[in-house]
């Protein structure tokens, strides 16, 4: 980003100015707050063995996995810190470009904006420096806060554009950035470096699924057989029968469920997606014949419009959820979801299913191939609700 | 949730960004069972473009009280205060009460620039709203004064002036809709239409532009002006849609109507060379229909059961026109089928017309197959019909569409024998041929000729001058 000197500079020199008061300000608590925890003396420790299991005093709010869209706020669940986001725009099949907030008030350098809108003050200065692409799947595990203006939103165009270009950045917007960093001692070094850590983890587990994407839309996973992940083994033959073998993952519908309804075949493993492609991915060998499975049921599809024939088509697929998780208190049950092709055994997809005031939906939110083979009928897509990633 | 149902809020919102296009889909289906408390959670909808996403559902409930001719029922208290048209000022509960005389007609919107075609919907208000979409329109003049107009574009596009006069056809079928409420979800729901139309009611051509490309994205059938219109579209558009060629708004409201089955206007056959007759139990109609059509060759086709009756109608008929029996049988489709085939092709060069008035069910419709393989007109003579009427019925625009059907009067007896011929009683339904016990043919033929004949017999003056000629 090209930064001339213009009437923005005394403004500017006062937001950096600013920043690394506060961030100084706050290494030295944090600082003085460890060495006071390091000369504590330790902890008494209770003979917890009887005590019940401690349990949350609230629940946590359900995830928005519905509707992304540019413009929206949303706090991830992924990393230990909090870490809030904007979504600037999808930037490919199935994953999002996000611009993390500055958990400072001020911008720290010429790739900072204050974004102001007063809101709070951790959702004030966008780290342009700190973009990403993230997948959809852990975006969807995230919790909508709020959304910017049109007007912000574009104010955040022009200066990502710009940042990409290296086009000169309007006057106005130019004066809510910091300074560029120019000396190796600058503390914002520290303070970038601190930033990038949060999202080490989550970066490492969104290389692996894009990894595992990659291999399963561009070939066929294994059709494993599957096996009942529930079925206990008998009393009088504890080693054998641990499981009971049940129809291969990407068997046609039975005779007796063809027809009948418009209906795909949607298994529910109790496994992550990571974990359940890893698997799938696997050549099938001796060992790795069998892949556990909850519960095989159909899940009709919701006629949304025309099946997308054409390769290009990508539109949002709908399913009714046909026995949907639902705990006592009535709260949402969510799952993640992959989509393969049956016949060619690629993947199509990712999503989620949802359970709310008793109607559960099964998406196809996230295509992740640009051209996809021809799909005829529902029974040509394989449904996989998962268990929610981890990182 | 049953596919006819409406989507719940909840769901539209998980189906951003197709929500729209899935309330869209609505328009396509009879407004039958929707139950609108689907909707009563206003926060769950959608976020994005959630405003034409009220105002489209506000359109949905209008349209439903249009079609079905009452107020839909359990609708939420927000969406009666939602504006359904872009174009007028009102809101939902403004406009429920003209709903009872208004209709909906939907017509394609050609893209310009490498744009898309789009269909829109056109309604017509029995009212005049403070505003509507007539200063979007060319030539609205033809809009009558006492109605309002509001067309639903799709939203990029919804401020749009719509050029050109091609929405007329569309406006006026809508009228005819709006003082005929039994037409209006047929007209709405299973028909699109293009046309000009002139004070008179003719349906004038238009430019198409790339509208013929919305064919494969709706299952509606099409009217266009007949001529060029339907001739381009039915080489442009995708071959299984249904395109109907109209010339006059008469025309149309007719095909809207009748489910796009309409009568035909087919010419009485003439000169016939050969009539293929299926003979059944009673030869007296199978006698009336040969002596009205009068070919060259009559090919009576007959059962083991109904060779009798054959020979005697041969020989009742003497040398009036050439007599050939044909057996088949009465029980087996494909048999049928094939013979009647084979022996309808030796002869592709002439006139032939087929007769399925008599004979069982299995022979007509086995004589049905054959002529529709070898494009040949049918004529069937109703037990009621009118003297000298007939219906008749065609494969030959295509075999694989729908038949046309008419009825044609007309008589081919030479007016010599037309004079002398009993025509009431050939007619007549309560003529019967008094059979035989024992089969005797000679005078089971005399009998024959005497209800043929107004003197009972053959009459001697035309004999003596045929044997002259």
């Amino acid at each position: 980003m090209k930064t001339p000197k213009r009437n923005s500079q005394p403004m500017r020199e006062r937001w950096t100015r600013s920043f690394i008061q506060q961030y100084l300000r706050r290494s030295e608590l944090q600082r003085l707050a460890l060495a006071d925890a390091e000369e504590d003396e330790p902890a008494p420790s209770y003979e917890v063995a009887d005590a019940p299991p401690l349990r949350p005093r609230a629940q946590a709010a359900p995830h928005d996995l519905e509707e992304l869209l540019p413009g929206q706020i949303r706090l991830l669940s992924q990393p230990k810190e909090m870490v809030w986001l904007l979504i600037l725009r999808q930037w490919d099949s199935g994953t999002w470009l996000i611009v993390p907030f500055s958990p400072f008030s001020f911008p720290a350098t010429e790739e900072e904006y204050l974004l102001g809108g007063n809101r709070t003050k951790y959702l004030d200065v966008l780290q342009f420096w700190n973009a990403r692409t993230l997948n959809a799947l852990f975006l969807r595990r995230s919790w909508l806060v709020s959304t910017l203006t049109p007007e912000e939103m574009q104010c955040v165009e022009i200066l990502f554009d710009s940042s990409l270009s290296g086009d000169a950045v309007p006057d106005d917007l130019l004066a809510n950035t910091g300074l560029p960093i120019v000396s190796a001692d600058d503390p914002r070094l520290d303070y970038k470096t601190e930033n990038l850590v949060r999202f080490t983890d989550l970066d490492s587990a969104d290389l692996q699924m894009t990894e595992l994407f990659s291999i399963a839309t561009a070939q066929p996973v294994a059709n494993v057989v599957t096996a009942s992940a529930t079925a206990k083994p008998a009393a009088a033959e504890p080693q054998k029968h641990r499981t009971i073998l049940l129809p291969k993952l990407f068997s046609p519908l039975p005779m007796a469920a063809a027809g009948k309804n418009e209906v795909s075949v949607c298994w529910t493993a109790p496994a992550t997606a990571s974990a359940l492609l890893a698997q799938l991915c696997q050549r099938q060998g001796r060992n790795n014949n069998a892949v556990k499975m909850a519960a095989m049921q159909y899940a009709t599809w919701l006629d949304t419009g025309k099946l997308p024939c054409e390769a290009e088509a990508t539109p949002v697929l709908m399913w009714e959820w046909p026995d949907a998780q639902k705990d006592s208190k009535g709260t949402p049950a969510t799952a993640d979801a992959l989509f393969f092709h049956r016949k060619r055994r690629t993947l199509l997809g990712t999503g989620y299913a949802l359970r709310k005031h008793d109607e559960g939906t099964i998406v196809l939110a996230d295509w992740v191939v640009e051209e996809h083979p021809r799909i005829n009928s529902p029974e040509d897509i394989t449904i996989f609700l998962t268990a929610p990633e981890k990182v | 949730m049953n596919q006819a149902d409406l989507p719940s809020s909840q769901r539209l919102r998980c189906a951003s960004p197709n929500a729209l296009s899935w309330l869209d889909n609505y328009f396509e289906r009879a407004p039958d069972a929707w139950n609108f408390s689907a909707w009563s959670n206003r926060e769950a909808l959608p976020l994005a473009n959630r405003e034409t996403i009220e105002s489209r559902m506000a359109e949905i409930a209008f349209w439903y009280a249009t079609a079905q001719l009452k107020t839909p029922p359990q609708l939420p208290p927000w969406l009666l205060a939602v504006k359904p048209f872009a174009d007028a000022d009102e809101c939902l509960n403004q406009l429920l009460p003209y709903a009872n005389g208004a209709a909906m007609a939907v017509f394609p919107l050609a893209g310009c620039d490498g744009r898309n075609p789009k269909l829109a919907r056109l309604y017509l208000l029995p009212c005049r709203l403070t505003r509507d979409s007539r200063s979007r329109l060319s030539f609205a003049n033809a809009i009558p004064k006492e109605y309002s107009v509001l067309i639903v574009t799709p939203s990029e596009e919804s401020s749009d002036k719509i050029a050109g006069d091609s929405w007329q056809l569309a406006a006026a079928l809508a009228q005819v809709a709006a003082n005929e409420p039994a037409l209006r979800v047929r007209l709405g729901v299973d028909w699109a239409c293009t046309g000009a139309v002139n004070s008179h009611g003719k349906v004038k051509p238009v430019e198409l532009g790339n509208k013929a490309a919305l064919a494969t994205k709706t299952s509606r059938r099409w009217l266009l002006p007949d001529g060029d219109n339907i001739a381009l579209w039915r080489t442009t558009a995708a071959s299984n849609s249904d395109a109907f060629g109209v010339r006059s708004l008469t025309e149309a409201a007719t095909y809207v109507r009748e489910y796009g089955v309409v009568t035909h206007q087919f010419q009485f056959p003439q000169p016939v060379d050969e009539l293929h007759v299926l003979l059944g139990g009673a030869i007296t109609p199978a006698l009336a229909v040969s002596m009205q059509i009068f070919p060259r060759r009559l090919c009576l086709w007959h059962s083991e059961k109904t060779r009798h009756d054959a020979e005697v109608m041969q020989k009742a008929l003497g040398d009036l026109m050439k007599v050939e029996l044909q057996a088949m049988p009465s029980d087996n489709l494909a048999a049928i089928e094939v013979r009647m085939r084979d022996r309808l092709e030796k002869q592709s060069a002439l006139t032939r017309l087929v007769n399925f008035t008599g004979g069982n069910r299995i022979m007509g419709f086995g004589a049905m197959l054959a002529a529709r393989h070898c494009r040949i007109s049918l004529v069937y003579r109703d037990i009621d019909a009118p003297p000298d009427q007939l219906d008749m019925i065609d494969f030959a625009d295509d075999p694989t569409m729908l038949p046309r059907h008419g009825k044609v009067i007309g008589n081919n007896c030479p007016d010599a024998w037309r004079q002398c011929v009993n025509w009431e009683m050939l007619y007549d339904s309560k003529t019967r041929l008094p059979k035989s016990e024992p089969p005797d043919t000679q005078a089971e033929v005399e009998r024959l000729q005497q209800i043929l004949w107004q003197e009972g017999h053959e009459p001697n003056d035309i004999n003596t001058s045929r044997t002259m000629e």
